[in-house]
């Protein structure tokens, strides 16, 4: 999955109403909620075989964390790629 | 070792059109989708865990000779007081032996695996012929009644199970795991000695759960879990008849089957009448699950509960009539 198809699917599962980026804030989309965050739980598991380290939700605050996260397990060819990734 | 299983729950329901009135926020159908419960079960003001427990071990003893029960373990995080052990004032109230040992201990959605892991060793080890089992949660008194997350997810239940040396039907393969960093993404403040931090009140205050983190500990741990479960007994997951995971909610181990790869008719799914009854969610799936022939003589079972602790514990059954 590369990271563009990664943002879609974390648009999808947060409700976002618009194209969502690294700079998203977590709190503007509507889907943010407990049961927003056990469908990300969900998704990361399923779609990248990512479990999250205990804890690290609550520091999530943009999109962008949430990428750096689970950077590794994004394409690698999708990094070099994007020119504008930041680690 | 289990020879037999029966629930009780309390009469007062809770249904999802109840909770779409209080949190028009949340619709009924939505609740359903989300959490694969239509109603819970809520013990009345005066009615415990302890009276749960009773109510099911009256069902289970009601033909059996109860001066062979040589020992009685009680699951419970809501206990009748924090003394005496309210396993002491079962052995009374349902007539047992005085030569009885009882015990309570304090577990949650892994304890009815813990349970029967200390009774088999109970039984292994020649101190009785035979223990009953019993399992007692009333969450309802934790929660918040403004907490509309953990108002849609638990319900109150009791449970006993007798096991027993002369049963055919054999537990082994038990599998154990505890992560105490994890303790408090599923508490009570205040429930016992230790003072909130702050300004609060003693006392208990509302349970708190952080949903998505105990979610994400049991993708962590649950998969691993099965491997060890199924490498202890020396065989693969299609060789297990039948898989009865404790039901924390309905998306949360549907998630769990797939991953596994386990066929849905193999799967056991009970809570949509009851919602997540804590340590009483599998012996009411195993007891669902024997009235309607899911679990017939000749199958092989692998029970599995994960939870509040964080703890977490499986093994497997067979199942001989």
């Amino acid at each position: 999955m590369t990271e563009t198809q990664f943002l879609q699917r974390l648009a999808e599962v947060l409700m976002a109403d618009q194209p969502i980026t690294r700079d998203t804030p977590l709190e503007s989309l509507s889907g943010w909620d407990s049961m927003g965050q056990v469908a990300l739980v969900a998704m990361l598991d399923e779609t990248l075989h990512y479990q999250l380290p205990p804890g690290t939700l609550q520091g999530c605050k943009r999109v962008g964390d949430i990428v750096a996260l689970v950077g590794q397990k994004l394409d690698a060819a999708n990094e070099a790629a994007d020119p504008d990734r930041r680690s | 070792m289990i020879s037999c299983v029966k629930c009780h729950l309390p009469e007062t329901r809770l249904t999802n059109d109840d909770l779409a009135a209080l949190f028009p926020e949340w619709p009924s159908e939505k609740i359903y989708q989300k959490t694969g419960i239509r109603e819970r079960r809520v013990a009345g003001p005066d009615e415990t865990a302890g009276d749960l427990a009773f109510h099911a071990a009256q069902r289970l003893l009601e033909d059996r000779d109860r001066s062979r029960i040589g020992f009685v373990l009680h699951c419970t995080q809501s206990p009748d007081y924090l003394l005496p052990t309210t396993a002491c004032l079962l052995q009374n109230r349902l007539d047992l032996p005085q030569r009885c040992g009882a015990l309570d201990f304090n577990l949650g959605c892994s304890g009815y695996i813990y349970g029967l892991a200390l009774a088999d060793g109970l039984l292994r080890a020649g101190h009785t012929d035979a223990v009953l089992l019993l399992t007692g949660e009333t969450y309802s008194k934790f929660l918040n009644p403004k907490d509309k997350g953990t108002r849609t997810i638990f319900g109150d239940a009791g449970s006993a199970t007798l096991l027993d040396s002369a049963s055919p039907n054999r537990l082994h393969s038990f599998v154990f795991g505890t992560d105490g960093s994890g303790g408090e993404f599923l508490i009570v403040p205040g429930s016992g000695m230790r003072r909130p931090s702050g300004s609060e009140p003693a006392g208990p205050q509302p349970l708190e759960m952080n949903g998505p983190e105990v979610f994400n500990f049991t993708v962590r741990v649950v998969p691993p879990l099965i491997d060890q479960i199924l490498e202890r007994g020396k065989i693969e997951l299609r060789d297990v008849d039948y898989f009865v995971f404790h039901q924390a909610n309905a998306f949360m181990i549907e998630h769990l089957r797939r991953r596994l790869g386990i066929p849905a008719d193999k799967f056991a799914l009970s809570l949509e009448y009851v919602g997540n009854t804590v340590s009483s969610s599998i012996p009411i799936a195993i007891e669902s699950a024997l009235a309607n022939g899911k679990i017939r003589p000749g199958m092989r079972i692998l029970l599995a509960g994960f939870g509040v602790g964080l703890s977490w514990a499986g093994c497997l059954l067979d199942w001989k009539g």
